[in-house]
């Protein structure tokens, strides 16, 4: 029923779409590439490594993205969070798999 | 209820609410809720759906008193950050226009003030207007059967997807994909598995809050570095106190705000940014100063932050009392609520009294934070500017993977928010707002379980909902609603094609015109 209602809705997206002007669609792949590419590579370090190294990757990828790149403040973000990872694990007591 | 058992409920509230524990959950939330609504790209909806997970370890009402001072704390930080640098948060935009306006007069200090003072007032009015009407509407709710619920969420469905993104078709589309992303995992009557495609982390359903980080979070993240946008900080003077001619301009602008934003918070689809435009819109009918609005009046500013502020704590009404959330924060504070075993709806007050008046109480003494952080640590909190978005992004994805995985302890839901940030992303290119697909994922399994049963119990017919008087007039809303929203469409369709055919025409007069 959903399906069949959503069908519907397209049928009439589709219809609406050679009534009313084209507009530009603005993609750009690079970030999302990026930041998709950050979440992944730490699910994938995290399974098969640990979750520091986890970290430190997915920083690196992730700080990528920004338009001033510097290696020496990827390192100190990098840290930071995983000083933050070792707080939340031995403060608040979340099970993460940091080594 | 007559005022006296008001009374004695809201002094049964504050006992709770001024625990220690309480107190100290209710801080949190009102700090995290300010910093949040100061810093572009990460609103309540995000931040709500990052700590979620963080909720199974903490107490119900402590938990629920969290998160709900992060939503109306961010109505204050959006303030802020709108007057001081014009910047525009969903629910700041119509403070950025007279806020922007006095901060460029030199008068960011009164602006801050009135927008501080009248979220206080707008606040308290719409906490009095909670802890009366949603006990009577509770009762109200004891009328609704299955047929009902599945009108309501319908019209809910509808109301939320025209307000969200202007046009019912893609709100309704991306509704009804949110509920079928809900029927994902095991059948509710049957158990039988649906739509996992074998995929055994797919048996238990997808997660809401991998959706939920993915569509608002990441997707959110990867916006504001596309826009690559630079903000330098605030750096102009603040004297807060006013004048008294000046204060005396802020009350009954306020009261207005106030008693609009209460009323549309508690409509379905509503909130605060609805409430900012109507409460804007009506100091231009009624104040003394109108001719001022527009450019930095202190109406302007006054009338809109508590509209905003009283909408955001009315629209707690629907949700406690008939267990319908009316926005997307709304549908992630119900899961926050069933997550601590907590069904809201008309139950929810005499089974968890301490926690119904607990909250209600709790928002007020919010209130009374949120005053304290605004007024004297305001320039405290404009410092946060100084934080560059390259540096806190990667903290931002950081709390998203961790949030995800904290939950079941699994990686695999982490490649789930990966997933959904990409659609989140393209939703966000196609202009689709995510906000009604997290409102059918949530309401999705409600929906059907309550229209199995109407099925099961009207022997399979649809008669009932138009029999049914509540469920009638719901429906005869929904349809003329969606009759209006298609000859509005033909209507446009026809100026638009007038004004074609005359700008098409105009070059050819001039064509045939000789020159001289």
């Amino acid at each position: 029923m959903v399906a069949s209602g959503l069908l519907f809705l397209a049928v009439v997206m589709l219809a609406r779409s050679r009534l009313i002007e084209p507009a530009p669609l603005d993609f750009q792949f690079r970030n999302i590439a990026l930041i998709a590419g950050a979440l992944l590579s730490f699910a994938v370090v995290s399974e098969f490594v640990n979750m520091l190294a986890g970290i430190v990757v997915m920083a690196t990828i992730a700080c990528y993205a920004s338009d001033d790149f510097s290696i020496p403040r990827t390192a100190t973000i990098a840290a930071a969070l995983c000083v933050m990872a070792f707080a939340m694990k031995r403060l608040l007591g979340v099970q993460l798999p940091l080594y | 209820m007559d005022h006296l058992e008001i009374i004695n409920n809201l002094l049964f509230g504050f006992e709770h609410a001024l625990s220690m524990h309480n107190l100290m959950f209710c801080a949190i939330g009102c700090v995290v809720g300010m910093l949040v609504g100061l810093l572009p790209g990460l609103g309540p909806l995000a931040t709500i759906s990052l700590l979620l997970p963080l909720t199974f370890s903490l107490p119900p009402t402590g938990a629920l008193i969290m998160l709900a001072g992060i939503y109306y704390g961010a109505q204050y930080g959006d303030n802020v950050s709108a007057i001081t640098m014009k910047i525009p948060h969903a629910s700041s935009i119509v403070a950025c226009i007279d806020g922007y306006q006095m901060t460029l007069k030199g008068k960011t200090g009164v602006a801050l003030f009135s927008a501080a003072v009248s979220s206080f007032i707008g606040g308290t009015v719409a906490i009095l207007v909670l802890a009366w009407l949603a006990p009577v509407l509770s009762n109200v709710a004891l009328l609704f059967g299955p047929v009902e619920y599945c009108a309501l969420v319908l019209f809910g469905f509808v109301c939320v997807s025209f307000v969200t993104t202007g046009s019912v078709l893609d709100g309704l589309a991306m509704c009804f994909v949110g509920v079928l992303l809900g029927q994902v995992g095991s059948d509710i009557e049957t158990g039988g598995q649906r739509f996992t495609m074998d995929i055994v982390s797919l048996s238990d359903g997808i997660q809401l809050v991998s959706i939920a980080l993915g569509c608002f979070g990441i997707a959110e993240i990867t916006k504001n570095l596309d826009n690559k946008e630079h903000r330098s900080p605030f750096s102009g003077a603040i004297k807060l106190i006013p004048t008294w001619p000046e204060f005396k301009r802020i009350i009954p602008s306020a009261l207005r705000g106030s008693i609009v934003g209460s009323a549309l918070g508690i409509m379905p689809g509503g909130g605060p940014v609805i409430a900012q435009f109507a409460a804007y819109a009506v100091d231009k009918k009624l104040s003394k100063f109108k001719h001022e609005i527009g450019q930095g009046a202190i109406e302007g500013v006054a009338g809109q932050a508590a509209a905003d502020e009283a909408a955001s704590r009315t629209s707690f009404i629907p949700l406690m009392s008939l267990g319908i959330p009316e926005n997307a924060v709304m549908a992630l504070m119900m899961a926050a609520f069933i997550i601590n075993g907590i069904q809201p709806g008309p139950q929810m007050i005499t089974k968890h009294p301490e926690l119904f008046w607990g909250l209600v109480a709790s928002m007020w003494i919010g209130n009374c934070f949120l005053l304290l952080l605004n007024l004297p640590l305001v320039r405290i909190w404009l410092s946060v500017f100084k934080i560059k978005y390259s540096s806190l992004f990667p903290a931002i994805l950081f709390f998203c993977c961790v949030g995800t995985y904290s939950i079941n302890n699994n990686i695999h839901d982490i490649y789930t928010t990966a997933t959904f940030g990409v659609f989140g992303y393209i939703f966000l290119r196609f202009k689709l707002d995510p906000a009604p697909l997290i409102l059918g994922f949530i309401l999705g399994p409600m929906l059907e379980e309550n229209f199995r049963r109407a099925m099961l119990i009207n022997r399979g017919s649809f008669a009932a909902f138009v029999t049914h008087p509540i469920s009638a007039v719901l429906v005869s809303m929904v349809a003329l609603f969606f009759a209006w929203q298609l000859i509005s469409f033909f209507l446009d369709q026809r100026k638009q094609r007038a004004e074609r055919a005359a700008a098409a025409a105009a070059p050819a007069r001039v064509a045939e015109t000789p020159a001289e």
